[in-house]
């Protein structure tokens, strides 16, 4: 997480010195305050977080009693009433925004015990997620993976973006973004470079590979779109969507819940009947680390029919239950969801209203997700506070979080004990004179180290098998 | 310019001056075709003109106009007999009557007239050409009439078997012979209902069922010509979906589909309709498919539906892909089949004309005669039905507002200042001296209002100040829906007049103030959305009756709930003869 965080020093470098600091420090810690009071779903009294704070910045006489501080802060009605009362202490010579200016420490870190993580974030990192989330970032096309060279590289050009278009190949060396050089540049203000809004040009100096001549090359940022539904293997669904080892098994991965993911489904809901799909499973593997629940209720709600989702309770609104529409996608296809630790809270929601509503058999790892969700408020133009807004409770309510999986898998050290008795087995043959074939490759062995990754995928696959057959039982 | 759109311009020249020369009407008018049929052959086409009130014949190889004839007030539909090339039954939304014509060489004329119950829409006829079946807009009535004897017989309403009352305002009707039976859709909503026709003479028709698919705006229905199924396309407004940029584009918020539903599941009325259905999304994101209307399944694969929001026509050419897109006229409604099976001719309702297309591109246009410069409500009528002004051509406003109306679903739009808090969709009818507008009252003016709207909750482009215009003087010309007849018996006045006392004694008048019964500020009803807020902008009463959702997130599904199980704010409790008394007179307005 902490690449997303800054400190306020960040935020309100730009604001001066001294008494211009506090009064900004001030009005960001109300607005911070504010956020958390309209917001968060636990929020306690505002005396409580004000009491936090106070004790961040009183002189050891004020720490005696700080009743009448705290009581000044609680009762600022705008963040410049806030920021006033700072400005006066500091000219006062009294504490103000000094330990203030790192609001996550002083102040975030403190309330997190109650209040669960909280993080500030930049509105433009904020942007570039909500991007990701709604599959239409705006970029070059490119990925940026961390090398050990000082320059940086792009590591894949994805399909139709403005680098495909732009000749680039995967291994270009970057050494200039606008004409300022990319040596030992951090990766951050490397990407705050390279992003920028639709329409806009970058003129990057490329070089195809080490040692090759340098060339310039103007791009202008789009859309770069990229799938959420993959089949197996991470290929795209233009190859097929069944598991390599049963065309009539369905197995599609979603890499992450993103505003295209329904529209994707539904295109493949039309080629699992047309290819006589018996059984899909679903393998949820990740995606935004702050999850989009709203695309997750739709998701979830285009593979149920009429049944219950989810409860969702909020700050200031009664709870509120979604229930699914009379439709559904995969109809009378049995689904298997197959989750992970990588499982992210919006993929482990749907399994879950999958499972209460008895559409999905769940296989796997139970993934750590609570139910809750965290949403970025803004705070100023510049700054988002990353919190629990939602707390989602289960369609049923004798089941809660986090989900149990309907087969969970075979556990790691019972793999490796596995695998320890297949090895000592295969040294033994490897001793033994001229064994038989039939011998080295029993039935029951394994010709390939167990990876379990594969038992899981494997267990999955099986049930899926087994409720492919039992639905097309009459 | 590419070489179709030549051929486009080409056609159109020729034909413009063979309807000038042929035409019965010499001076330039529109007709607003609403109806297609394709006889003799394939031979002929004839167009039933709503505007103009005529009936157009065409030559479909010279692709030309042979004559256009003036036989009604307001024509609404067109069916010819199947036994009798030369006898056409029509329908006159104004007149209120079912007119039987009779063609003789290039001329049609009325022979028969039969008044029906108001604002007739649709009419079929059986197979053997002895009965037809008329849907009543806003009288929610199927009328049977037999055809014999109504041509026979010097008093007409003799001929009226039956005359079934529907919960819901119908408008497309499917004719299953075999079974006796009419499928009935909802012009608004999401119903469909099963009627029973009258076999023999003692047996009188009924309803048999009624049933709801997720969706609304059922253009047209078609039997699969070679699968026990009934196809039909119609859209799907998702009530969990937000209209936001990104829920627009992907297709989240409005679903455009070609629905199957089993033949046999929906004849049997108790059998669960979705559980055999298939849907086939159209459009995708960058390129929707807005309001998709009549359509075509060739017999040997392959489909043609005319996107009347797009101005399109979208094919497949068998694989289900939908590939193929072709230009057509303005709001392309009805599409007929050549007996080649390969041409399709697509009615394009607001720019008198037909587009002629083969199997991949246009192969022609046929103008249906001059006309003059559109006014400004008729320039708003078209920019109402074009998807365009919608993000990337998803819907219309006729999408949500069909005829103006409403389709009486949710809608989570961003007007209230939230997501999450999805509202129903109100009428337009009579929205013209209803301010202030929005379920909160946050707009002065209708023209802030349509503003926001394309803006806001369509993600389209800012309309010109024109544009604005044209669509407020269009929306001025919608008048409240009329109540169906059945309020006009004398048990219903009596009760009416009882109820308008109470509604005087109640003070209703406080929040539903007549003329209008509105008011121009917002009310506490104590009824909290989503997020808690419970003050709404009252909507006007007038044209109740044609609603079938109410509150402001259609948690009452009809007039009584609003008063019994939703005891809306009388003050006192009322009793169940109260109700009706109340409900007779809100029925009225």
């Amino acid at each position: 997480m902490t690449g997303m965080l800054i400190s306020l020093v960040m935020v309100t470098s730009a604001a001066g010195t001294g008494v211009d600091e506090a009064r900004e420090a001030g009005r960001k810690v109300w607005m911070v305050v504010n956020a958390i009071q309209k917001h968060h779903i636990d929020s306690p009294d505002p005396e409580i977080l004000w009491r936090t704070i106070v004790h961040s910045i009183c002189t050891p006489d004020e720490l005696k009693d700080p009743e009448p501080l705290i009581a000044q802060f609680v009762k600022t009605r705008t963040a410049n009433e806030c920021g006033d009362l700072l400005a006066r202490r500091f000219e006062e010579g009294k504490p103000s925004h000094g330990p203030l200016s790192q609001l996550q420490e002083k102040l975030l870190k403190p309330l997190e015990k109650q209040l669960g993580p909280m993080s500030i974030q930049r509105a433009k990192d904020h942007t570039v997620n909500e991007q990701i989330r709604n599959n239409r970032y705006v970029g070059l096309g490119v990925t940026m993976p961390i090398h050990d060279s000082k320059y940086p590289m792009f590591g894949s050009i994805l399909p139709g973006g403005s680098a495909e278009r732009g000749g680039l190949v995967p291994g270009t060396i970057v050494t200039k973004v606008d004409g300022r050089s990319t040596y030992d540049v951090p990766q951050e203000t490397l990407l705050d470079w390279v992003r920028g809004p639709i329409g806009t040009q970058v003129t990057l100096t490329v070089a195809d590979r080490a040692g090759q001549p340098e060339r310039e090359v103007t791009l202008t940022r789009d859309v770069v779109r990229t799938d959420s539904v993959l089949r197996y293997g991470r290929d795209s669904i233009k190859f097929g969507i069944s598991h390599p080892a049963n065309p009539t098994i369905g197995w599609l991965k979603i890499s992450a819940i993103t505003a295209s993911t329904l529209h994707e489904l539904r295109v493949i809901d039309g080629l699992a009947r047309q290819r006589g799909i018996r059984a899909l499973v679903l393998e949820f593997s990740g995606g935004s680390r702050e999850g989009d629940f709203h695309q997750a209720k739709l998701v979830a709600d285009g593979l149920l029919e009429s049944s219950p989702i989810w409860i969702s309770h909020e700050r200031n609104a009664p709870p509120r239950l979604e229930v699914a529409d009379d439709e559904c996608l995969f109809r009378g296809i049995p689904l298997v969801i197959l989750v992970s630790q990588w499982t992210t809270g919006d993929q482990a929601a749907i399994a879950a209203a999958l499972q209460d509503a008895g559409r999905a058999t769940i296989v796997g790892e139970s993934p750590d997700f609570r139910g809750e969700v965290f949403t970025g408020v803004a705070i100023d133009q510049e700054t988002m506070l990353q919190m629990k807004t939602t707390q989602i409770q289960r369609a049923r309510s004798d089941r809660n979080w986090p989900l149990t999986t309907d087969i969970p898998p075979i556990s790691r050290a019972e793999l490796a004990a596995e695998q320890k008795a297949i090895n000592t087995y295969l040294q033994f043959l490897g001793t033994a004179k001229n064994p038989p074939v039939s011998a080295l490759f029993p039935a029951n062995v394994r010709h390939h180290p167990i990876h379990w990754e594969n038992r899981i995928e494997e267990t999955a696959l099986n049930t899926a098998l087994k409720l492919s057959t039992e639905s097309s039982t009459p | 310019m590419n070489c179709k759109c030549w051929l486009m311009m080409i056609g159109i020249q020729v034909v413009v001056q063979t309807t000038v020369l042929a035409g019965d009407v010499t001076t330039p008018h529109w007709r607003r075709p609403v109806a297609l049929v394709i006889t003799d052959e394939g031979r002929h086409l004839i167009t039933a003109n709503q505007q103009s009130g005529s009936l157009s014949l065409l030559d479909a190889r010279l692709m030309s106009v042979q004559s256009e004839s003036s036989i009604g007030k307001r024509l609404s539909d067109l069916v010819v007999s199947p036994v009798d090339n030369n006898l056409l039954l029509t329908t006159d939304e104004e007149s209120h009557e079912l007119l039987a014509v009779r063609r003789q060489d290039e001329k049609f004329a009325v022979i028969k007239r039969l008044d029906l119950s108001p604002y007739p829409v649709t009419v079929r006829m059986t197979a053997d050409g002895s009965r037809a079946c008329i849907a009543s807009l806003w009288s929610r009535t199927i009328t049977v009439v037999d055809i014999a004897r109504w041509l026979e017989s010097k008093a007409p309403e003799s001929s009226v078997i039956s005359a079934v009352r529907l919960p819901f305002a119908p408008r497309e009707l499917l004719m299953i012979d075999e079974a006796h039976k009419l499928i009935v859709a909802d012009a608004f909503g999401s119903k469909l209902a099963v009627v029973k026709l009258a076999e023999g003479s003692s047996d009188q028709s009924h309803l048999e069922s009624v049933r709801e698919i997720l969706g609304h705006g059922i253009r047209k229905m078609s039997r699969h010509p070679t699968l026990p199924r009934v196809v039909m396309t119609h859209q799907i407004l998702s009530r969990g979906a937000r209209s936001s940029l990104d829920d627009v584009h992907w297709g989240n918020l409005m679903v455009n589909c070609l629905r199957s539903l089993a033949l046999d599941d929906l004849l049997d009325p108790k059998a669960n309709i979705s559980r055999r259905t298939q849907l086939e999304f159209l459009g995708g994101p960058d390129r929707g498919a807005g309001d998709p209307a009549g359509f075509v399944i060739r017999p040997r694969g392959g489909i043609a539906i005319a996107l009347s929001g797009t101005n399109e026509l979208l094919m497949d050419d068998g694989s289900r892909s939908f590939g193929i897109r072709l230009p057509t006229g303005e709001r392309p409604t009805a599409v007929v089949l050549g007996t080649d099976e390969f041409r399709t001719y697509i009615l394009n309702t607001l720019s008198d004309s037909i587009t002629v297309a083969g199997l991949r591109d246009i192969v022609g246009t046929i103008s249906l005669g001059s006309h003059p410069e559109l006014t400004s409500a008729e320039r708003g009528e078209r920019l109402f039905h074009s998807a365009k002004l919608s993000h990337e051509g998803w819907f219309s406003c006729a999408s949500c507002h069909t005829d103006g109306h409403t389709n009486g679903l949710l809608n989570d739009n961003f007007t209230d200042g939230t997501f999450d808090t999805p509202k129903r969709v109100l009428t337009l009818r009579g929205v013209a001296d209803t301010a202030p507008y929005a379920w909160n009252g946050r707009f002065e003016t209708l023209r802030e209002q349509i503003q926001h709207s394309i803006r806001s909750t369509m993600q389209g482009e800012p309309l010109s100040d024109q544009q604005t215009d044209d669509l407020e003087t269009y929306l001025r010309t919608l008048s409240p829906a009329p109540p169906p007849p059945a309020v006009n018996s004398a048990e219903a006045r009596g009760l009416a007049e009882r109820g308008a006392a109470l509604f005087e004694k109640l003070d209703c008048a406080r929040c539903h103030k007549g003329p209008t019964y509105t008011s121009a500020h917002v009310v506490d009803v104590d009824l909290a959305d989503e997020r808690g807020d419970s003050k709404y902008n009252p909507p006007s009463l007038r044209g109740l009756s044609q609603q079938n959702s109410f509150f402001h997130d259609a948690r009452a599904t009809s007039l009584e709930e609003v008063f019994t199980k939703y005891q809306h704010q009388t003050g006192t409790a009322l009793t169940a003869e109260q109700v009706k008394e109340l409900v007779a007179f809100l029925s009225r307005l």
